[in-house]
């Protein structure tokens, strides 16, 4: 018996031991990489922590508006990059209008709101029309407003109009006034846009500056505290907003959207309700990025917003169906350490550092279809399962 | 127990209402709390009201609560940034040779006029005048546009304007 006993145990250790495997493959793999790479790299430890901090403070808030419709069952939401945009708006008209600092950033946030909440309510609509397609919907969804916003960034912002409504006089603009944001023509933002009054203006509120080292080797690593009190009140709020009966209702959705729907949930409106949140949430976040970055390309910051956030949370191993904050900054660490190591690894490894480059997105995201193909595997797994007891087979 | 939903509509529309009002009232105040502006601080000789100031041989200037300011001679022309309607200039005139401070005169000023159009006038502030403003001379009104990165093709007189011109990749 005792041997017995001992042998199930063992079998449960192993078992556990390869469920833990399987189910965080990707954030191991990462870390094995990131393992390997980081010697070759020949960065200090203090450089990387350094790097780590800001990258951590830059991004995870992006990468927490994830969350809520992975908790609302609809899958990444690649329509993020529309709460980008609003974002981005409302930034050139904060910068246009020389607001600075904190109350800039937050009248920036108070102006993408509406925009976000719109762009959201629509993207919503339309994802609740492609039920079990959400994530390639919302994928296309953004480069479709994408367009509208270069056409409106282009073409109807500016000092004077472009458009004008036929028969009359009058011009569809939205007025800037300040001619260093306006292409010499008149009408159409500028490229690149300067966050001058911005730059930083969240991180350097309450900073911490945490000196260490030797007297040969001293090294000072700097903490945007601001940034971290906005990015753990987020996380707070997404903890407690778990426990409201919103919350609740989206995860009934989740799991089940014929049962939620029986239980008297209002399934369409609360799968509305969570893209919306996401979508501002995302639009807090690319101010809070754009901030840190303190320039903004104003054709191709958002671009990539969707791509790198999804991939940094699902390295942090969390799936298309389930995903917790613990993922967000394992996640956005091991990526974002990806991105600082690869270069110089590679160009230790093989000469060139561009070779690295791209080796980093050979491997970030190729992992990513790994981690889909093991999720979409798993499910089936599951599914077969569930077929062969119903079926009363061993 | 059924509840009448009309009051609870009531009152969930009048929240919502307030919620858009709060909104609406913050960024109103984070405009007014946040913008910032680029005024010019001129030491050269003015007439304000039919009278002339001379201007300040040398002195400091200090905005606010900056401590260390900024020198100025006379016939000097700067552009400092300040956020926030309300602030105070303190002007400190000073012996050229010795540094020994001659005079010292504080002015509370707001920020409710063009400041492309207006300077400030230092010497108009030393002098106590009622009024310190004076017409930034090359103000013109037009927008002055930075060019672009690349140049915009010339477009030749009654032709139509390329709407493609000056458009950045």
């Amino acid at each position: 018996m005792r041997t017995n006993d001992a042998a199930a145990r063992r079998y449960g250790f192993g078992d556990a031991l390869k469920n833990f495997l399987i189910s965080n493959s990707v954030p191991i793999i990462f870390i094995l990489l990131s393992a390997a790479a980081i010697p070759l790299s020949g960065f200090s430890a203090a450089y990387l922590i350094q790097e780590m901090f800001t990258r951590l403070a830059r991004n995870s808030f992006l990468v927490l508006s994830l969350l809520i419709p992975i908790m609302a069952g609809m899958g990444l939401n690649f329509g993020m990059v529309l709460g980008a945009m609003a974002g981005q708006i409302g930034l050139i008209l904060v910068t246009d209008w020389s607001v600075v600092g904190i109350p800039g950033l937050v009248l920036a946030s108070l102006i993408s709101m509406p925009i976000a909440a719109l762009l959201g309510y629509v993207c919503g609509s339309v994802l609740n029309r492609a039920k079990g397609r959400e994530m390639v919907t919302s994928y296309i969804l953004g480069f479709f407003v994408n367009g509208i916003y270069q056409f409106v960034v282009l073409y109807v912002i500016g000092i004077r109009g472009m458009l004008k409504i036929p028969f009359t006089n009058a011009e569809i603009r939205i007025p800037v006034t300040n001619p260093q944001l306006v292409l010499s023509r008149g009408y159409g933002v500028r490229n690149a846009i300067n966050l001058t009054g911005l730059r930083h203006a969240l991180d350097n509120a309450l900073q911490y500056d945490f000196h260490g080292g030797t007297a040969a080797a001293p090294f000072s690593i700097n903490v945007p505290l601001s940034t971290y009190i906005v990015i753990a009140a987020f996380c707070l709020f997404i903890l407690w907003f778990r426990r409201t009966k919103l919350g609740q209702d989206m995860r009934a959705v989740g799991q089940d959207m014929a049962i939620a729907d029986s239980s008297g949930i209002a399934v369409e409106r609360t799968r509305i309700i969570a893209i919306v949140m996401s979508t501002m949430l995302a639009a807090f976040g690319q101010i809070i990025f754009l901030q840190n970055i303190g320039t903004m390309n104003t054709y191709n910051s958002h671009d990539q917003t969707g791509m790198f956030s999804i991939a940094a949370l699902l390295i942090g191993g969390a799936t298309v169906s389930k995903a917790s904050i613990a993922n967000v900054f394992v996640g956005v660490a091991l990526f974002h350490l990806m991105f600082v190591v690869s270069p110089m690894a590679g160009k230790e490894l093989i000469g060139q550092a561009q070779l690295g480059e791209y080796f980093r997105v050979f491997v970030s995201y190729g992992i990513i279809a790994v981690a889909l193909v093991l999720h979409a595997w798993k499910r089936n797994q599951a599914r077969e399962r569930e077929r062969r007891g119903l079926r009363g087979e061993a | 127990m059924s509840v009448s939903g009309s009051p609870i509509r009531a009152r969930r529309l009048l929240i919502r209402l307030l919620t858009v009002a709060c909104l609406v009232g913050a960024g109103f105040l984070m405009y007014r709390l946040g913008k910032e502006f680029e005024v010019i601080i001129d030491n050269g000789p003015v007439s304000v009201g039919g009278v002339r100031y001379e201007a300040m041989p040398y002195g400091t200037v200090r905005i606010d609560e900056d401590t260390k300011g900024f020198d100025m001679w006379a016939d000097d022309r700067v552009i400092r940034k300040m956020v926030g309607k309300n602030h105070r200039l303190t002007v400190i005139v000073l012996n050229e040779d010795d540094d020994s401070v001659l005079k010292t005169v504080e002015r509370d000023i707001t920020l409710d006029f063009n400041p492309r159009a207006e300077m400030v006038s230092v010497s108009a502030i030393i002098a106590e005048s009622g009024g310190i403003l004076t017409p930034n001379p090359l103000y013109s009104g037009e927008p002055v546009f930075v060019p672009d990165a690349a140049p915009a093709p010339s477009t030749e007189e009654g032709a139509p304007d390329d709407i493609f011109s000056g458009m950045e990749p």
